[in-house]
């Protein structure tokens, strides 16, 4: 009989742990990430949550149904470049691709005042290092027609010389592979019949889209990785196997689906984010039990504020990524970053401006607050200095000492200086440091043609819940929603995932908009969504077919006016083989996106559309799902869940005045807390600014609903 | 609209204040550069051309009512920093009154303000309750804009009417509508009609997206208090850039750069400049400057000022927020009638690209080696980045009949300078357009019947020194699918390197082109011609000149050479170990290891220490070349005081021992510089001065000595 689920998401720190039993309820784990030997820190972890539930573990993973894992063995290992040295077989005059990264290689994921820095900017550390690059005789043209063949002599020679050098894989990446596979494979099938024991891999395999540096450094990266990544599922099977635990270990991937480990473990590169995106996904799961389809979804820790959106259900996604300063053509959930978290930096310029981060000052000494030496201010110094933070909760210091501390750290570096009380000092960060989490909220939003206004905000991460009411007012949000188990929230939302699998091919075919469609265009477009559809399928059946219910195959072209670079997914939604109505119907599908997108009238009529690529999306639906149990409605008055108050600073206009605290998991569902008013999470504090209610939901969720209530910058 | 604040007269005192309360200033300063990396965004997503999305030539502004730019895009920065002429000439041509809500203005005439005929501008008002409160504005490098020439550079022009037709403020959109009749003409008017239409679209939708988020800011904020934030942003960088510059020795600075063949002959034009540095003020004077071309290498006086700007931003305001505030400590001094400054009507074509770079070369020269002097800034001085543009545009007929065309954009493929304390930068795009980038191989082969036999880092290209200069490419195509193609080639720095060393290092690689022509079909061109070397020998060659316009016919090989970055310091300096590697990864040729640093491998590829310290002790000047050196303007060689590595002084006057100079050929930098004449350009020669003491190079400079 299976009665659990089991969701292990590794962080920085921490290892977070979710036990999920059949009713639903949640059992939370938390254990030090152990980085070198993850599986252990995820087996204390499971032995931690089973305790709660007065468990052993063997009971639990004996009658477990699902493992869930979200992990940052990768993202170290790319970090670190700790993975295999990996060797790279390309087309001869072409060898510094890489190197060269599209020239941009070197910019890209700085921001506006890193790029300043000139002299600072080196470019990120090569994956494969120059001397293990090998060009070879042989050459595709961009319609895929051979004009030279492989010289496979010279191959075999070179692949020797790598492996003499200590290369552990070999990729083999050719020009307009994506078009033609066929010498990617002759020369991957000759090096694996001459040297049976390389590991060598076909870059078009990986990411067969055009773009010859973004398909070799998606390939490399991911030959790189794989290794690592292998070795840590191996050992976590054994260790959960030796425990009794017999079904299968899913790892979440960055298109915010999960895949089953014994598939992952060849493709690494797909897990870079695995456990950020977690946290979306739960975001998603969430919006469906409370009925929102628009979801922010921000996640404020120690070092980085990390925004995502769900749109009509789905997250946003790209087809290419930036990660780590490394371009990728992998499918990834969009998360944008800023470095503004708990622990960022708060320091005056030489013109004695305000400003925060991008620096963090880390976790020793930490934020002045701690009491460990640290005399910078950071964000949650401003938080304390104001009473929204009870420094005391974090167990650093002696009643009242993390205050003291936090006050003259604020006063020394930016109240004193400006002629500002400790107070005044730390709202005016507060003010500056959550209008550029706004501002990064527009971004991610507006960009994309949609209106902040229709979403609703979801916070979580250790410092979210104390700034979301304040950057959510600014930016007009409907509503704030903070989940239960907001510090363990992305382990909790990995678990929510659905099996997802996502593969891509070129088509480059361009049509006409006002001339019939050719049949040959046609042909093509067909011949490679078929083709997709089928290695889709394939994914699944080599996997997994235990728990999933109907795999779901959703077909989308990638599509553009002739000459642009940017694409837009167009959904795929008639039956293979398409005819030529159904490319018409795409075309329009096309430009009504782009108007959305763009602004009304911005699509060309008279413009040549071409489709880009074919992208294959499969998803099996999990039906481990739990639902969390619905609570019965009590009255609207918290009075209850009430523990005290204390004196909060709540901006010029209002002052310090005495508030009432209360405490969110005695609060029942239906209490109403009117601002102002401190409600209290376990290590954090969520401020309700007046003008604001917080209520709690039948699922544990608090709801606060805002309204404007104070100006920014008005004092 | 509050009064624009006078300049500070002593930043030393001035302390910066904003009208608005800091927490205000901040929160809409950021906002203010979000909304402009939105233009930005927008451009890139709806610009239907390579040349904006993948080479990223383009750029974005947000500029004051009367013009000040306030906030700069990260892309070309030649685009924006000219913003206030194309505002102020805006405001003049249409006249203030007929200039209205919902208007917008496209301009690509170098006498109003854009920088050549290519880069079309487009400026939006922004008004609030009917006054004009800021601007909008965006440029894109077009592929075409009409004219005799295929991509719009005629190399036959004499004067402008024989260039692309220039349009002085066409209202492309009235009332918030496209102007149907504007477009087609643009169309028209363009070998790649829907290209340009792509492109004008991007910048409507980008400069439509500021008019919301700029609206939406003043119902928040009110237009006063955001007015005044755009003001105190002028006034911000600039109190921290007069406080930097204050702290740097007073002092005079002189640099030249020269572009080869302006467009109908082989000549040289040297743009001169002379820095002054005194108190907060920077004096760039380039009244010295040789006199006008008759071909289209000419720029404008509005080009022209881009040039000290974007050397300043590069280079003294690292971590600050670039605006046109750094362009208030600056006095920028020209003739009329000069290349850098010519008369209405010279031809201007490609001036950006050749007066104007050449301008931005020797303002960073100029810059940089006033940082040397400087305790505040000394770490951050560079050597040259890449030395000259090489634009190559390709049009032509496909073998079914479509016409094509396409400006290749080389120019991000450069090597950058050397710095004080490592290596530049490989392929560092260039200095001005800090978000550079490349189109892929495939991408080009993909849009345009072109098969490329290599595109590699250039081996020798990077600038001697004890920090190696960032190397440039080597690259090579044949048309694949054409029925006709015919290439027209703008660079220069053929002759000579525009990338010059600093504190002793040497020059990078300089440009160079040539079309080779075989009997060979594409299958035996991409299995013989690996690289420039086979190539050069696997026909006949014919060396291109910096402009040039040639067919590109079926066995023919069109190859090129992009510049390196200078080097930084002695060669002889650097560590031995690092020249071996160099020879490892390909970056030198083992033969030069030894002539330009003075180290000799063994055969192992390792260090032969005795052979390296007996090539490293030779004396490595003669007294015969201190006399011809005495002969040659080298008046930049003598300016430092004393030996920056043993402190001697220098100067003949106190001790009769001046320092002691070598003359020699161009090539005697490396191999790649000035290619096209086997490295011995009679026009130059490479001049170089050491202590007398510790043998150690001060400068090395290439010194023009003829015609």
């Amino acid at each position: 009989m299976s009665d659990y689920i089991i969701s292990a998401d590794a962080g920085g720190t921490f290892l977070d742990l979710v036990l999920v039993d059949r009713k639903g309820g949640i059992a939370v784990g938390k254990s030090l990430h152990t980085p070198e030997m993850p599986e252990v820190g995820i087996m204390r972890a499971v032995s931690i949550a089973a305790e709660s539930m007065n468990l052993a573990a063997e009971d639990v993973l004996r009658n477990c149904r699902l493992v869930f894992h979200g992990t940052t063995v990768t993202t170290n290992g790319m970090i670190e470049r700790t993975g295999v040295r990996t060797g790279l077989i390309c087309t001869r005059g072409f060898e510094d691709t890489l190197r060269i990264g599209r020239v941009k290689a070197r910019t890209e994921g700085l921001d506006q005042y890193q790029i300043t820095r000139y002299t600072e900017n080196e470019p990120p550390v090569p994956i494969v290092a120059g001397t293990d690059i090998v060009g070879v005789a042989e050459r595709m043209d961009a319609s895929g027609r051979v004009v030279l063949p492989l010289d496979v002599d010279a191959l075999i020679e070179a692949v020797a010389t790598l492996r003499e050098r200590g290369v552990g894989a070999v990729v083999v990446s050719f020009l307009h592979a994506y078009a033609n596979r066929a010498h990617e494979y002759e020369a991957r099938d000759a090096i694996a019949a001459a040297f049976p024991d390389l590991h060598v891999v076909a870059a078009a395999d990986v990411a067969s889209v055009l773009g010859e540096y973004e398909r070799t450094n998606t390939a490399v990266v991911n030959a790189h990785l794989n290794p690592l990544l292998a070795r840590h599922l191996s050992n976590l099977d054994g260790a959960l196997e030796a425990n009794g635990y017999s079904g299968p270990v899913l790892i979440m991937q960055s298109i915010g689906g999960v895949g089953p480990s014994t598939k992952i473990r060849e493709q690494s590169v797909t897990t870079l984010l695995s456990g950020p995106v977690g946290g979306i996904v739960g975001a998603q799961q969430i919006g469906t039990l409370i009925g929102e389809r628009n979801i922010i979804t921000t996640d404020m820790g120690g070092t980085s504020f990390d925004v995502g959106v769900v749109v009509d259900g789905e997250p946003m996604r790209s087809a290419q990524t930036v990660i780590h300063r490394q371009i990728l053509t992998v499918p990834a959930v969009d998360i944008e970053t800023i470095g503004a978290g708990g622990g960022s930096a708060v320091w005056l310029d030489q013109n004695r401006n305000i400003k925060v981060g991008p620096r963090s000052v880390g976790s020793n000494p930490g934020p002045a607050c701690y009491g460990l030496g640290g005399r910078e201010p950071t964000v949650t110094d401003a938080d304390v200095v104001l009473g929204f933070i009870d420094p005391d909760s974090f167990g650093f210091t002696h009643a009242g000492a993390g205050r003291a501390h936090a006050e003259r750290a604020m006063a020394e570096t930016i109240g004193d200086p400006l002629g500002l009380a400790p107070e005044e000092a730390a709202d005016a960060v507060l003010q500056i440091v959550n209008n550029h989490m706004a501002d990064l909220i527009r971004k991610v939003t507006v960009e994309k043609g949609h209106d902040p206004r229709d979403f609703v905000i979801l916070a979580y991460g250790g410092s979210g819940p104390a700034h979301c009411t304040a950057y959510g007012a600014e930016i007009g949000a409907k509503k704030i929603v903070i989940p239960p188990y907001a510090s363990v929230f992305s382990a909790y939302g990995i678990a929510q995932a659905d099996i997802k699998f996502s593969v891509a091919g070129s088509v480059l075919q361009t049509v006409m908009q006002e001339q019939p469609v050719p049949a040959e265009t046609i042909e093509a477009i067909n011949a490679t969504l078929a083709r997709l559809a089928a290695e889709a399928r394939a994914q699944i059946d080599a996997a997994f077919s235990g728990d999933g219910q109907d795999p779901r195959l959703m077909l989308s072209l990638d599509t553009h006016y002739v000459g642009q670079m940017t694409d837009i997914a167009v959904p795929v939604e008639a039956p293979l083989p398409l005819g030529e109505a159904d490319i018409r119907k795409l075309i329009e599908a096309f430009r009504a996106m782009y108007d959305m997108n763009y602004g009304a009238g911005a699509s060309s009529p008279g413009s040549p559309v071409e489709f880009v690529s074919a992208r294959a999306d499969l998803l099996v639906p999990l039906d481990a799902k739990f639902t969390p149990p619905r609570a019965e409605k009590a009255g609207a008055d918290p009075g209850a869940a009430r523990t005290g108050s204390r004196r909060v600073y709540w901006g010029r206009g209002e002052g310090w005045r005495e508030t009432d605290i209360f405490a969110a998991r005695d609060m029942m569902a239906g209490n109403v807390v009117p601002g102002p008013a401190l409600i209290e999470l376990f290590h954090s504090t969520v401020p309700i600014y007046r003008g604001q209610s917080a209520s709690k939901d039948a699922f544990g969720n608090l709801i606060v609903e805002i309204e404007p209530v104070r100006q920014t910058g008005e004092n | 609209m509050q009064a624009q604040p006078s300049h500070i007269e002593d930043a030393g005192e001035a302390v910066f204040e904003p009208r608005a309360d800091r927490v205000t200033y901040e929160i809409l300063k950021h906002r203010l550069w979000q909304i402009n990396e939105e233009q930005a965004t927008t451009i890139r997503r709806v610009s239907g051309s390579p040349i904006a999305s993948e080479v990223q030539d383009y750029n974005v502004g947000i500029a004051t009512a009367d013009g000040q730019l306030v906030a700069c895009g990260m892309s070309v920065l030649a685009h924006v920093t000219a913003l206030s002429h194309v505002i102020r000439n805006c405001l003049k041509v249409v006249g203030a009154p007929r200039i209205r809500p919902g208007d917008m203005y496209i301009t690509n005439d170098p006498w109003m303000g854009a920088v050549h005929q290519n880069d079309v501008a487009l400026v939006a008002p922004i008004h609030r309750d009917g006054t004009l409160v800021a601007w909008a504005s965006s440029v894109i490098h077009h592929a075409d804009v009409g004219g005799p020439a295929p991509g719009s550079w005629n190399l036959d022009a004499y004067d402008a009417f024989q260039e692309a037709p220039r349009y002085r403020f066409l209202r492309i959109v009235e009332n918030g509508e496209i102007a149907n009749e504007i477009m087609a003409t643009m169309m028209t008017n363009s070998r790649t009609p829907s290209l340009a239409e792509l492109d004008l679209r991007a910048q409507v939708a980008a400069a439509g997206v500021v008019l919301r988020r700029m609206d939406e800011l003043y119902d928040k904020y009110g237009a006063e208090t955001v007015s005044s934030v755009m003001e105190d942003c002028l006034s911000d960088t600039e109190i921290l850039l007069r406080r930097r510059v204050r702290e740097i020795p007073d002092g005079v600075w002189r640099a030249e750069e020269h572009v080869d063949h302006d467009g109908h002959e082989d000549t040289l034009s040297t743009v001169r400049l002379t820095l002054r540095k005194q108190g907060d003020r920077l004096a760039f004077d380039f009244t010295e400057s040789d006199p006008q071309a008759r071909g289209l290498i000419n720029c404008t006086r509005s080009t022209l000022e881009s040039a000290p700007l974007s050397a300043v931003l590069t280079h003294l305001c690292d971590g600050m927020a670039w605006n046109e505030g750094a362009l208030r400590l600056l006095d920028i001094e020209s003739k009329s009638g000069t290349v850098v400054d010519c008369a209405y009507p010279a031809p201007v074509a490609s001036g950006v690209i050749n007066a104007g770079w050449a301008a931005l070369n020797a303002s960073a020269a100029a810059v940089a080696r006033m940082m040397l002097r400087a305790e505040n800034c000394r770490d951050k001085a560079m050597a040259g980045w890449a030395g000259a543009p090489y634009g190559v545009n390709v049009f032509g007929m496909r073998e079914d009949g479509r016409s094509f065309g396409t400006m290749l954009g080389l120019s991000g493929l450069q090597g950058g300078g050397a710095r004080s304390f490592g290596d530049g930068y490989d392929t560092a795009g260039y200095l001005h357009s800090p978000r550079c980038g490349a189109m892929n191989v495939e991408t080009a082969e993909a849009r345009y019947p072109i098969l490329h036999l290599f595109r590699r880092l250039a081996r020798d290209s990077g600038g001697p020194g004890r920090h190696r200069g960032g190397r440039g490419v080597e690259m090579a195509f044949a048309t694949h699918g054409a029925s006709a193609a015919e290439i027209i080639v703008t660079s220069f720095g053929n002759d000579h390197s525009g990338s010059p060393g600093i504190a002793g290092g040497l020059p990078g690689a300089g440009a160079a082109g040539a079309v080779i022509r075989t009997e060979g079909t594409i299958a035996e061109l991409c299995a013989r011609c690996t690289d420039r070397d086979a190539l050069l020998h696997a026909g006949e060659a014919e060396t291109l000149p910096a402009k040039a316009r040639v067919d590109l016919k079926p066995g023919e090989v069109f190859v090129a050479v992009t510049h390196g970055g200078g080097g930084f310091g002695d060669p002889f300096d650097r560590a031995p170990e690092a020249v071996a590697h160099d020879v490892e990864v390909g970056a030198v040729d083992r033969l030069w290891a030894e002539r330009l640093y003075g180290v000799r491998l063994a055969g192992d590829g390792t260090v032969d220490r005795g052979a390296t310290d007996a090539l490293r002790a030779q004396t490595r000047w003669s007294e015969q070349d201190g006399i011809e050196a005495a002969t040659l303007d080298r008046t930049a060689l003598v300016e430092a005081p004393t030996c920056p590595d043993c402190a001697t002084t220098l100067s003949p006057e106190e001790t009769g021992a001046g320092p002691k100079f070598s003359v020699a050929p161009l090539g005697a930098a490396g191999p790649l510089v000035s290619a096209r004449w086997g490295g011995e350009c009679p026009r130059f020669r490479l001049v170089t001065a050491y202590c007398p003491n510790c043998s150690h190079s001060i400068e090395s400079l290439q010194v023009r000595v003829e015609g």
